[in-house]
């Protein structure tokens, strides 16, 4: 039997797991294909700058390319954004004449998400254009399980005050005030970005009620918005009662926190939380009265945590630590989790009071050993059978909080991986060190760079890959970004500041420094001499270590002569009889897919930096 | 006493005498049993699968043998753990021929077997990966039915997709 001839239903389900290029050839092949393969490659669009990222492995086996068709700029990455954006307009104007010709097309969209910055006009204009197009033809009736549903989400708002949106036409929506929640009358999920609501007396009106009293989804992510939207509900007794959710926890210096919504959480099925206490006195125990308003029989499957701290006080590993050992019994609860994600907000600039190489250990320990025991689904229920989910572990931004333990990081440059990659990558890093300072701002003047500036700085960097049409929950359903970096600018901080010589050949970092006038030469501008990728590949084998630990390979990947039998201690096998180990783990931008040997033996694959 | 068995039949006559807990990770075989032994099964119970050849059905009951005890989510939600990469057993279990690797996914289908199916529409998905219009043809033995202008059209239709 041909490929072809198989059940629709089941083509789709193949078609689903296809990345753009390849529905673009299988398209091509024969008419069976062709409409099948459009439906699949107009349903979910993203425009962004950055291309996809592509594996490196050669046993490919991720599906992640596959969840969205990336409307980006030329795959080379390196080019200036003029040249991006042109890329992104052409293929703009170029889908919206595809649907103009066959305006069945757009009947298969359900999903537009715009996720980075588009600084030009034209690609604006000719955004608007899709937009319009898209809002004229209404999209296919979906089946009875699951009705049609179409999402406009624009991440920033200088982009979305730009575009000209009928708010009606959309059932997943961003709002930036109560006259546009009001028009979203067929609103199932809104995203509330009302910062600018609160100085506003906006009056309750009957349509922001129906609105608000039809919406599946809240997604709230910042605490002012929160408040704004607690004032309303709370003026009406409004109760949520939605399937998927964010909101924010935050305790400020001064003993105010932000008000709760009134939720019933038996309904939820996934969660972000935006959590953080800077209240000296409080020490974060209103973080567990928060989370304690969350029933442990909530339907819950998604976790995602975002940590929101700002206070200086806080930049102490025993508090980070603390919030750690919180969030991680508040996870133990839940027996159903497939997917977490865990985002924390070290001090950007990297330095910890007492990041010792102890208290590194202690932290990593926590990650390695009890989170993954924390969602192991094997510790609870009955034993004889095994809920046989491999739950996916993102931590967007994991190594920015290591590179805040100084001592680990130096490690990781100076004694880390050996290989043929890494002993001249790794160089190269410490070179840099030797050749820049950077801002601080505490101090007001150039400090010589440490390692733990360094790390945060990559870790800026490569946690932009990870970058979600939506909340953390959708990390995982939006592929990775291709990023450069030209090593110097540093986003959240000034830019590193290059030397021309090794700080250990100048005058020391006392001294009070002022921007120098003259432009050094820098031999790691503009070159590729140390690509992103290579820091990548070097960080990943550190990585390594990391994960090999989670899933108790703590011989490296030496395995047992006898593999295999029962009640032998296998390498990472049989500990939890074995029950299925985490199935996927995403660290800082780079990605290991978790599996077991057919011997019973885990293993871990490194996706994109091999 | 020994605990009644599922005995399943195949379209050729071959009967397969399963233990429950196996024959129920058929979403439909365990509707089956419920509706028509609401009080459990007091003594064997066959059902004939008329749709499936034996050797079919055998791959799919070893299928269901290994997983017996592992408890699968109910999801409504077709994009939940799509991005999952396959168990490796179930790779390995599925290195077969296109031909008995369509047939199983049919029966998985049919079956209602929804964790076989996705294994299945994944291995197929990687063996479409990474190939040209004439490699895939090739591949899964696709006939050309387009004019090289139709072709034409095509590509320009999905022009703005194209890797640049």
């Amino acid at each position: 039997m041909p490929l072809e001839l198989l059940p629709q239903n089941i083509l789709a389900r193949i078609l689903d797991l296809l990345p753009q290029q390849d529905l673009l050839s299988l398209a091509q092949t024969n008419y069976q294909f062709y409409q099948p393969c459009c439906r699949k490659l107009y349903k979910r669009l993203t425009v962004r700058i950055e291309p996809v990222l592509q594996s490196t492995c050669h046993r490919q086996n991720d599906f992640i390319d596959a969840t969205q068709t990336v409307i980006c700029g030329f795959s080379n990455a390196k080019l200036a954004p003029g040249h991006h954006y042109r890329m992104i307009d052409a293929r703009l104007r170029t889908l919206v004449e595809s649907i103009t010709v066959n305006p069945e097309l757009a009947t298969y969209i359900s999903e537009l998400n715009v996720t980075t910055d588009l600084q030009d006009e034209a690609v604006i204009e000719s955004l608007q254009l899709l937009i319009d197009i898209v809002q004229k033809i209404d999209p296919q009736i979906g089946t009875s399980s699951k009705p049609s549903f179409r999402k406009l989400y624009v991440k920033l708002e200088n982009v979305r005050t730009r575009l000209a949106v009928d708010f009606a036409k959309w059932n997943s929506i961003v709002v930036d005030n109560y006259t546009q929640l009001a028009a979203a009358v067929n609103a199932k999920e809104v995203v509330f970005a009302l910062a600018s609501e609160l100085a506003k007396k906006t009056p309750w009106t009957d349509k922001i009620g129906l609105v608000l009293a039809q919406l599946e989804s809240i997604i709230i992510e910042d605490a002012s918005t929160q408040r704004s939207l607690a004032q309303m509900a709370a003026s009406t007794g409004t109760v949520f009662a939605p399937k998927h959710v964010s909101v924010v926890h935050y305790h400020d210096i001064d003993g105010n926190k932000t008000p709760t919504l009134n939720i019933k959480w038996y309904n939820v099925q996934s969660a972000q939380l935006i959590l953080g206490c800077d209240n000296k006195a409080c020490n974060q125990d209103c973080l567990s009265e928060f989370l304690g308003l969350i029933p442990p029989t909530a339907p819950i499957s998604s976790i995602a945590i975002r940590q929101l701290n700002k206070q200086k006080h806080t930049y102490v590993h025993k508090f980070c630590e603390n919030f750690d050992l919180i969030t991680f019994s508040f996870l133990r609860q839940f027996s159903r989790l497939w997917y977490v994600s865990i985002r924390h907000s070290p001090p950007e600039n990297g330095i910890l009071e007492d990041g010792l190489e102890g208290n590194y250990l202690r932290r990593r320990k926590l990650f390695t050993e009890t989170l993954p025991d924390a969602i192991r689904h094997v510790k609870k229920g009955n034993a004889s059978t095994v809920f046989a989910v491999h739950p996916i572990i993102v931590f967007p931004n994991l190594l920015h909080l290591f590179a805040c333990y100084e001592q680990a990081m130096n490690n990781l440059l100076w004694n880390g991986c050996k290989c043929e990659h890494c002993t001249p990558t790794l160089e190269l890093l410490d070179e840099f060190l030797m050749l820049h300072q950077y801002y601080n701002s505490q101090l007001g003047r150039l400090k010589d760079l440490t390692t733990s500036q360094l790390m945060s700085a990559i870790a800026g960097k490569l946690s932009e890959r990870m970058n979600p049409g939506g909340t953390d929950l959708d990390i995982d359903n939006f592929p990775l970004c291709k990023i450069e970096w030209d090593l110097h600018t540093v986003p959240g901080w000034g830019p590193f500041r290059c030397l021309g010589h090794h700080v250990y050949e100048g005058a020391e970092y006392d001294e009070d420094e002022v921007e120098s006038k003259h432009q050094v030469e820098c031999k790691f501008k503009n070159s590729n001499i140390l690509p992103l990728s290579a820091i990548a590949k070097s960080i990943s084998h550190y990585w390594e270590n990391v994960v090999r630990r989670m899933i108790f390979l703590n011989r490296g990947d030496a395995e047992d002569i006898e593999i295999g039998k029962a009640d032998e201690l296998n390498d990472g096998g049989t500990d939890y009889g074995g029950a299925p180990v985490l199935g996927k783990i995403g660290l800082n931008g780079v990605v290991f897919n978790l599996g077991k040997e057919l011997n019973g033996t885990n293993f871990s694959q490194n996706i994109y930096d091999t | 006493m020994s605990e009644p068995k599922v005995i399943l039949v195949s379209f050729d006559d071959e009967k397969f005498p399963v233990d429950v807990q196996v024959a129920e990770k058929s979403v439909l075989i365990k509707n089956m049993i419920n509706d028509l032994n609401p009080d459990g099964l007091q003594e064997d119970f066959e059902i004939p699968i008329p749709m499936l050849r034996s050797t079919v059905l055998a791959k799919v009951l070893e299928w269901c043998e290994h997983h017996r005890n592992s408890e699968f989510p109910d999801d409504d939600d077709d994009d939940a753990k799509k991005t999952a990469p396959i168990d490796e057993w179930d790779k390995n279990f599925l290195k077969v021929d296109q031909e008995m690797l369509y047939e199983i996914m049919q029966a998985a289908n049919y079956l209602n077997i929804r964790q076989l199916l996705d294994s299945g529409c994944k291995t197929v998905a990687e063996m479409i990966k990474n190939k040209s219009p004439e490699e895939l043809r090739r591949t899964f033995n696709i006939v050309n039915d387009f004019s090289p202008e139709e072709e034409a059209a095509i590509r320009r239709e999905n022009e703005w997709a194209e890797d640049r």
